[in-house]
């Protein structure tokens, strides 16, 4: 298990500048996602390799783009592998 | 409320569902709406409309003409309409490896947020038009709004353009080369909460 899957996504995520939330992917029970108070679950692993899924919310006066470009760049840092494939959306602006 | 409030969001939860949570003050809390971007967007629109209702209500109670009879119903089905996730619209990444989306919900709340903010303008529908997944591609924004009595339309709409073009390259990588505005009405209340 790497270190992104034992606990260090959501820290990673919010660790961005202009990133405000971090949500579970929909295909996630909200229900289990809020009660362990992480989005773990939004790493899974592909016949090709592994793929994170992240959601996000970022700062209305901020600039989203640039945000959900560095959380990328964030997560590849922590996991380079070339078989990993990164899914961001931005999903709210706040 | 009428029937169509029962749409539901791509998430499951239904405009009914998120009004009466938020008619109890959001308690008890809810981690299946509160963890869920899509409900928290439709929660910021319903807020927003229940302040225009307080404001409404306000004015009228001073004599003031009342709204058209099925401006609440229109408001609402802006609201609904809106609602959706829409499509995921591409964010640059010179990485192969990343996708990054950006929701069309997301960007239509951003521009209703950013109209808001002009005094005595009101924006009803946001329209993203245009092929908008792809990368570059030319897109026009088409809003509708009312706007208030006592504002010059040239004033707002100007500084509404202005301002919709300038947080959509703020927060998006979308092309857009028209932002057209559509004044559909007069009103006669504030859009804050209060303006006394």
């Amino acid at each position: 298990m790497s270190a992104l899957e034992s606990g260090r996504f959501t820290e990673v995520i919010l660790g961005v500048d202009g990133v405000v939330d971090a949500f579970p992917p929909p295909s996630i029970p909200r229900l289990i996602a809020a009660a362990t108070g992480d989005v773990e679950r939004a790493i899974v692993p592909t016949n090709d390799g592994l793929r994170i899924d992240a959601r996000i919310a970022t700062k209305l006066d901020g600039r989203s783009a640039d945000s959900a470009r560095a959380v990328a760049d964030a997560l590849l840092a922590e996991h380079p592998a070339p078989d990993v494939e990164i899914r961001i959306q931005i999903a709210r602006i706040r | 409320m009428n029937e169509g409030h029962s749409v539901a969001l791509e998430c499951g939860k239904t405009v009914d569902e998120l009004s009466d949570y938020l008619a109890a003050g959001r308690l008890p809390y809810d981690p299946d709406i509160e963890t869920c971007p899509e409900c928290l967007n439709a929660l910021d629109a319903l807020e927003r409309v229940g302040t225009l209702s307080r404001s409404l209500l306000e004015r009228e109670a001073r004599e003031l003409p009342p709204p058209p009879a099925n401006w609440f119903d229109r408001i609402m089905d802006v609201v609904r309409s809106e609602m959706r996730v829409g499509r995921s619209l591409p964010v640059q990444h010179p990485d192969p490896r990343v996708q990054i989306t950006i929701t069309e919900g997301a960007v239509r709340a951003l521009v209703r947020s950013v109209g808001d903010e002009i005094d005595g303008l009101y924006i009803g529908r946001v329209d993203i038009d245009g092929d908008a997944e792809v990368t570059g591609a030319p897109v026009e924004v088409n809003i509708t709004g009312t706007i208030r009595w006592d504002q010059s339309v040239l004033d707002a709409t100007a500084l509404l353009r202005s301002a919709v073009y300038e947080a959509l390259a703020q927060h998006t990588d979308l092309n857009v080369v028209a932002v057209n505005v559509t004044i559909e009405d007069v009103h006669d209340f504030a859009n804050g909460e209060d303006e006394s």
